[in-house]
């Protein structure tokens, strides 16, 4: 046992020991729920997310069931959203859809994180190897991001799984520059200083005190990184070279149905606006995130007085 | 035996546009329980001392060049970056200007203080929150408990500043590196934390390195009083002694800078001149082209120490 501090209070002064009210912390979930926007966005998400991973039971036709005799059936009681060219229906491809669509950039986004903010923190706080990993995020980021997913995709072909490598590729240089800006910041912050004057090691250094502080704007790039990659997958199935046609995504139900614009609003709009939704969703909850990880959020609403009333003058 | 024995220190920067002789040749002793003041202007080097010791600079641009601090028998320049953990926060700790940034807006200070006890000290979490809400009433921080679980935003700068005291001592460092720990603060609350400091280091026996620049807090708290200009020993001495009887013209210079008051129209002397760019320093003396006294000697050739009883002077005035 090494030898414990001893107190080195003054004897003659116990300062207000007494009276000290127990403080609790609001739990993170009513932080993040008390915006209504960001609840609205994560009810949203929720539900898709729901209705993508319960789609064979919640679907009313299996996603490929072709009514050649309703073709183009106008939203209704039969069809909810309407049927396609060759008389499929809307709202059981776009439950389908949702799992191609969500679960490939799920997969980006995390994948993205997972690589690019390691990098990004390495890059930050080692100058050694920040010139390496920096003159491979500028090759990456020489193209711009559909160009460069473009390209890999034909490089490798289509199908699902060369679709999240090809925007994964593409995100992650991304990413860890963000990570890489955060962290220059970062380990010149006095706090980093006085970590390290206290004896605080590498590990901590950086878990503790650059990462959290990171987070944030993180997190809003990753929100948004997410609703980009939910529109370039879209792209890339629009284009033709993302998932293969039978593999029912938003993306690809909106580029079938562009061909019928004119006198089939519903094939483009239901997509589209499902595709805006989700954006709009997924940049609110990121929002809302952030907002949870910044203590300056908690307690700030209708919980003036913590103090006992005689201290709360002054 | 001093505690701590500082020999010839050297610290540059190098930049592109030059060297940057930040520290050139500091020799200083700190005995133990005695508070050592560092003054000076700024970029005198006062900061770059102190994070030598420590080496807490960033290396590159900087480089200790030379010079050999002993604490303890042991050369802290000469060590590891593993065996200097050892001596960071244990046996040598730092506050810092800035309170308002020096502490980690995510975490409470509770967290923050009862963590770097954890890290030196084999205790539970539980035990080292205790310690740290102890920590926080030696500091004087009212309502402790309460404090502890406070987020550094919640807190005042005086707090902020009393909390990373609290930080600093919660290891029992041998010596507390203090870097303008007031400047920041306003009058009254730089009193407080003056008088903090000064009663913890009394209490605890810790040895104090009190860097600033304003010569009414030397007084009134130091022991020992050293004076830099462009990262050179000017002088230095027992603070009564010294700044009853300045001997070096720039000491007398700084003495003269200080407001009085004893009459609107008794506005104070200042010093001639600027300090000259850290890259392009004067031959000789460095303190010569703005010195009132200076001979034609002084331009040509480094001055040396001359020594009169306990009181060190830089200059040739006296030689």
């Amino acid at each position: 046992m090494k030898d414990r501090a001893v107190p080195i209070r003054s004897s003659s002064r116990s300062i207000g020991e007494t009276a000290e009210p127990k403080k609790r912390r609001e739990s993170g979930l009513r932080v993040l729920f008390r915006n209504p926007l960001v609840f609205m966005g994560s009810f949203f998400l929720a539900l898709t997310a729901l209705a993508a991973l319960a789609a064979p039971w919640i679907a009313p036709f299996p996603p490929h069931f072709m009514d050649i005799n309703a073709r183009l059936t106008p939203p209704g009681a039969g069809h909810w959203l309407g049927t396609d060219h060759l008389g499929r229906d809307v709202l059981s491809r776009m439950i389908y859809g949702a799992r191609t669509t969500l679960g490939v950039s799920a997969a980006v986004v995390g994948l993205a994180a997972w690589v690019g903010i390691p990098l990004g923190l390495i890059s930050g706080y080692f100058r050694r190897a920040d010139e390496v990993i920096m003159r491979l995020t500028d090759l990456f980021m020489a193209f711009p991001p559909l160009i460069g997913g473009l390209a890999i995709m034909a490089f490798l072909g289509s199908g699902v799984g060369n679709v999240i490598l090809a925007l994964f590729l593409v995100a992650v240089p991304r990413v860890a520059r963000i990570a890489r800006g955060e962290t220059l910041v970062l380990r010149e912050a006095t706090f980093v200083k006085a970590a390290l004057a206290m004896r605080a090691g590498l590990g901590r250094i950086i878990f503790r005190h650059i990462l959290p502080n990171a987070l944030s704007p993180l997190i809003v790039y990753l929100t948004l990184l997410f609703a980009g990659t939910i529109m370039a997958e879209a792209g890339l199935s629009f284009l033709g070279i993302g998932a293969p046609a039978d593999v029912p995504s938003w993306g690809i139900v909106l580029s079938e149905g562009r061909l019928y614009m004119r006198n089939a609003w519903w094939l483009t709009v239901i997509p589209g606006a499902a595709i805006f939704l989700a954006v709009l969703s997924l940049n609110l909850l990121g929002d809302g995130i952030r907002d949870v990880g910044d203590p300056r959020q908690y307690g700030r609403a209708k919980r003036p007085g913590r103090l006992p009333a005689r201290n709360r003058k002054g | 035996m001093a505690l701590l024995s500082v020999r010839n220190l050297r610290t540059y920067f190098h930049l592109h546009m030059g060297t940057v002789k930040a520290v050139d040749g500091i020799s200083f002793d700190l005995e133990a329980g005695k508070t050592l003041g560092i003054v000076g202007e700024s970029g005198s080097g006062k900061t770059v001392t102190c994070l030598s010791l420590l080496k807490l600079i960033p290396m590159p641009p900087a480089e200790i060049v030379g010079g050999q601090a002993y604490l303890e028998g042991r050369d802290l320049l000469s060590l590891s970056e593993k065996e200097l953990r050892g001596i960071r926060g244990r046996k040598m700790a730092m506050i810092f200007q800035e309170p308002m940034t020096a502490l980690n807006p995510l975490y409470t200070v509770g967290e923050q203080i009862a963590e770097t006890i954890r890290h030196h000290q084999a205790v539970t979490r539980a035990e080292a929150f205790e310690m740290a809400v102890e920590m926080l009433a030696a500091v004087s921080i009212p309502l402790p408990r309460l404090r502890a679980k406070s987020y550094p935003h919640q807190l005042s700068g005086g707090m902020k500043q009393r909390v990373m005291i609290a930080l600093a001592m919660s290891c029992r460092p041998k010596i507390l590196i203090a870097d303008e720990p007031s400047t920041a603060l306003d009058v009254t609350i730089q009193a407080q934390i003056l008088r903090l400091i000064h009663e913890l280091k009394s209490r605890t026996g810790t040895s104090v390195i009190l860097v600033t620049h304003n010569m009414g807090v030397i007084t009134a708290t130091a022991d020992e009083v050293m004076v830099l200009y462009l990262g050179k020993m000017v002088e230095k001495g027992e603070v009564y002694a010294l700044f009853n009887q300045p001997r070096h013209p720039y000491t007398q210079g700084l003495l003269d800078c200080i407001l009085k008051p004893s009459g609107r129209r008794n506005l104070p002397k200042i010093l001639p001149g600027f300090i000259p760019h850290p890259i392009n320093r004067p031959s000789g003396c460095p303190f010569h082209p703005r010195c009132p006294k200076r001979k034609t000697l002084c331009a040509v050739e480094e001055p040396p120490v001359v020594r009169d009883g306990r009181q060190e002077t830089v200059c040739w005035l006296y030689v």
